[in-house]
């Protein structure tokens, strides 16, 4: 509660007079108001023990709001801390299968173009169809490798997304190819036609192709999973600016709760002072008064 | 009635007869003020309404005094003199259906009260208004 300080100086002097009586005012219809009765000595007591009480609640409230706002930015900034955690734990975690997946996809390439290569001389020279797949498969291939590796794609102007597809696409096709044609010379050929060369390009031939095709799928989940962890990351590290913005704002209104404290304090000591001088300014008058009766 | 109470009827008595007198000497922003703070601490006391909302009817602010005479009727059983307000003022802006609405509102709270001043008072503004 605060009193304007200048109106209660200006006012209680004119108000009271010598007289002690309120000024009428002529110059307009009757107002509605009803005439106060004479405010005695204490009356001015009575508002200032008024404007203390209410001081203290004001007092009390801030107090409270302050203590509020400092739980608030203790939460956050205990909110802040468990989402960098979090997001340093994700960054870990993304690191590992990071790495994980590039392994898994330099092995696939790898495995597919020993595939590809033990498939073609596995089926030595037997029908067309047969040869056509190997070699594309080969082919296929080696431009993944080629294209992991030298990343010719991208400059070739082709996006990084859309080059890391293609690559994956050759790989795994090539890994489609050579194992087809593997399987489709050992129906061919037959077992038994087959030279000692051939089986054993046949033989490793299939085992790159499992292995080409395991590598991929394991490259590819373990991309996904990089993938998740990135996104993890990601959430984690907004989390912990939102948290520091609402500590920051928490720490905006600490301060400016403790501004209105201090614009209280300050209120507070003018109105005291205000209503001292406008009680001492009535004892006198009424002690002129009292001398010139 | 306790001590803190009588000191706080006290004090209310004192913001309105200071109030009261820089109303009187015109200084109607000053004057509000100081019934702002009444209306603050006595908020059930038709004059903490009546006197802010004439301070403001008297500033030219012709709505904020509607809406404390309007909202001084609705708080305070009885306000018959915030009623009054609303009907002079409404009458003053030509809003003549609700001057009327708030002058039957005004004799209804008189007649339904035993004090004869209320019914002078209602008595008085009708003739004034005829």
């Amino acid at each position: 509660m605060n009193i304007p300080t200048a109106t209660i100086g200006r006012a209680v002097a004119s108000i009271l007079g010598e007289s002690g009586k309120a000024v009428p005012n002529t110059a307009r219809a009757p107002s509605l108001l009803s005439p106060p009765t004479e405010p005695p000595m204490d009356d001015m007591a009575a508002v200032f023990a008024l404007m203390a009480k209410g001081r203290q609640l004001d007092l009390r409230r801030s107090a409270s709001d302050i203590r509020h706002a400092q739980n608030a930015r203790r939460r956050e900034w205990q909110k802040a801390k468990q989402a960098l955690a979090k997001a340093l734990a994700a960054k870990k975690k993304r690191g590992f299968w990071s790495k994980l997946a590039s392994k898994c996809g330099k092995l696939a390439k790898y495995a597919a173009v020993a595939a590809a290569v033990a498939a073609a001389v596995g089926t030595g020279g037997a029908a067309a169809p047969v040869v056509i797949l190997a070699w594309t498969g080969a082919g296929l291939s080696a431009a993944a490798c080629v294209q992991g590796e030298a990343h010719v794609l991208q400059k070739l102007g082709v996006s990084d997304k859309w080059a890391e597809r293609v690559e994956v696409g050759m790989t795994v096709g090539a890994a489609v190819a050579s194992g087809a044609a593997c399987g489709w010379q050992i129906a061919e050929s037959g077992e038994a036609a087959a030279s000692g060369a051939e089986k054993t390009a046949r033989v490793f031939g299939a085992v790159s192709s499992g292995v080409s095709g395991a590598s991929s799928a394991a490259g590819g989940y373990a991309t996904w999973q990089a993938g998740l962890a990135d996104g993890e990351a990601l959430d984690a590290e907004a989390e912990a600016v939102a948290a520091r913005g609402a500590d920051a704002q928490l720490e905006l209104m600490l301060l400016q709760l403790l501004n209105d404290l201090e614009d209280n304090e300050k209120s507070a000591e003018r109105s005291a002072a205000a209503l001292r001088g406008a009680m001492e300014t009535k004892g006198d008058t009424l002690a002129m008064i009292s001398k010139r009766v | 009635m306790n001590t803190l109470d009588r000191e706080s009827a006290k004090a209310i008595e004192a913001l309105y007869a200071l109030g009261y007198g820089l109303h009187a000497q015109e200084r109607f922003a000053d004057a509000a003020a100081v019934f702002r703070i009444m209306l603050q601490v006595a908020p059930t006391d038709e004059r903490s309404w009546l006197a802010l909302g004439e301070c403001h009817e008297l500033l030219g602010h012709s709505e904020v005094a509607l809406e404390l005479y309007g909202a001084g009727s609705t708080v305070v059983d009885g306000a018959i003199r915030c009623e009054l307000a609303r009907y002079r003022l409404f009458a003053a802006l030509g809003r003549d259906t609700e001057a009327e609405e708030a002058l039957e509102a005004a004799t209804e709270i008189a007649e339904n009260s035993s004090d004869g001043a209320l019914v002078e008072l209602i008595d008085a503004e009708k003739a004034v208004r005829s």
